[in-house]
This record gives structure tokens, sequence and C-alpha cells, in this order.
């Protein structure tokens, strides 16, 4: 019955391994990647208006527009990860229903 | 049973703990006809965008001569979000489309203060791209993810 078990939790792990790398499970690295990025742009907008190219109302806007890029990309993020653990987990409930045959 | 065998057993079921405890989001199935009409109304504004960058300091460069820019993507707006409203467990892809109808009247009230420069153009043009690879990153995730 150990053996049993020991085989289960292998083919589980090893299915949650294959699904893990085959995209990314994981993603909070390309969070802080685009929350870094939005930094630099709101930099990129305050530039332009010490340089007199934007007014304080167009600063705004401007800043305003790119928020909301980064808010769709984050439930973009959110969406694409919720989407990978459903994968994963129905790869895993595959594996158990094989495993017993059902 | 031996300690290898409990390690990967205690392993296993670290894992589906964990995975369990993650807060399960229902996404919605692909919709073909939400892809398509994203894909228009980005074509449509990466050519107002164009047409923006060529047309900066011309004298058709105002808000006024742009209006049916406008009306149709408030129009394409409009639509699109009443599909996504209608499917279920599509939460996620109805505030995305409620944050890129907010950029259309934020693009709008900015281009009532004035014809657009290049350096505003590009910065625009970024803006919108960004939202738009986001929206159909996650509807084809819909598609290829599963």
């Amino acid at each position: 019955m150990s053996k049993i078990k020991d085989d289960l939790g292998s083919l589980l792990l090893a299915e949650l391994l294959v699904q893990a790398s085959s995209d990314g499970l994981f993603t909070h690295d390309r969070v802080s990647v685009d929350t870094q990025r939005l930094a630099e742009e709101l930099d990129a907008i305050n530039t332009m208006v010490i340089a007199g190219e934007l007014s304080e109302e167009q600063a705004a806007l401007h800043r305003q527009l790119r928020l909301n890029a980064l808010k769709m990309k984050l439930l973009a993020i959110e969406g694409v990860d919720a989407i990978a653990l459903e994968r994963t987990l129905d790869g895993m409930g595959k594996v158990i229903r094989r495993f017993y045959g059902i | 049973m031996n300690c290898l065998s409990i390690t990967k057993n205690g392993l296993v079921l670290a894992i589906l703990l964990a995975l369990g405890a993650c807060s399960l989001v229902s996404v919605s199935p692909y919709d073909s006809s939400a892809d398509k009409a994203i894909t228009k109304l980005h074509k449509q504004t990466a050519e107002f965008f164009a047409e923006s960058a060529k047309a900066a300091d011309e004298a058709g460069c105002g808000y006024s001569h742009h209006l049916s820019f406008y009306q149709n993507s408030k129009v394409s707006m409009s639509s699109l979000l009443v599909r996504a409203r209608a499917m279920a467990d599509n939460n996620l892809t109805v505030s995305q489309l409620e944050l890129l109808s907010s950029s259309y009247v934020n693009l709008a009230q900015l281009h009532q203060l004035g014809c657009f420069t290049s350096a505003q153009v590009n910065e625009l043009w970024v803006s919108f791209d960004a939202s738009f690879s986001a929206i159909l990153k996650l509807e084809l995730a819909k598609k290829y993810g599963r």
C-alpha cells in the first residue's frame, strides 16, 4: 500500500513539475518589472512637464493612462495565473483518475 | 515506509495544500468575437496614432477633426463591455475593458486640451499598445493556456 502511495506521489510531483515548467505558474518577477517600468514612465512624464512640453493637466491625464495600462497588465497576469493553476489542478486530477483507473 | 517516501508524500501534500490555499479565480472560456473586436479596435487606434503623428503641426490635428474616431471607439467599447458582462466568470476581462474605456475618455480629454505633439503621440501609442497587449494576452491564454 505504501508503495502505491509512493508511486502516486511521484506521478503527482512529476505532473506538477511539468506544468510549472511549461509556462509561468509563478509570475511575481513580471509584476516587479512592470512596476519598475511604470516608475520610469512617470519619471519621463515629469521630465516633459519640467521641459515645458506638457502642462500639469496634460501630465495628469498621461499618468492616468499609464496607470490604467499597468492595472490591465496586472489583471492579465492574475487571469493567466488562474488559468495555469486551473490547468495544473486539472492535470493532477487526471493523474489520480488514471492511477486508479476511474 | 522509508524516509524517502515520507518526504516525497509530504512534499506532494504540502504542494497540494499550497495550491488549494491559492484563491482560484474562475476564468470564462475564450470568446473569438471579443478577440476579433479587440484586434479591430486596436488597428483603428494604431491608425489614429499614425495619422496624429503625421499631422502633429497641421491644421487638421484638433479634436474636432477626429470626432468619428472617438465616436467609433466609444461604440466599440460599449459593444465589447455588453458582451463581456453577459459572460459568466468574466470579471477580469470586464475590469480590463472598463479601464480601456476610461483610457479613451482620458485620450479625448487630452485631445480637447490641444493638438498632440510627436512626443505625446509616442507616449500615448505605447500606453494603448500595452493596454491592448494585456487584454489580448488574457483572451489568448483562455484559448491556448488550457
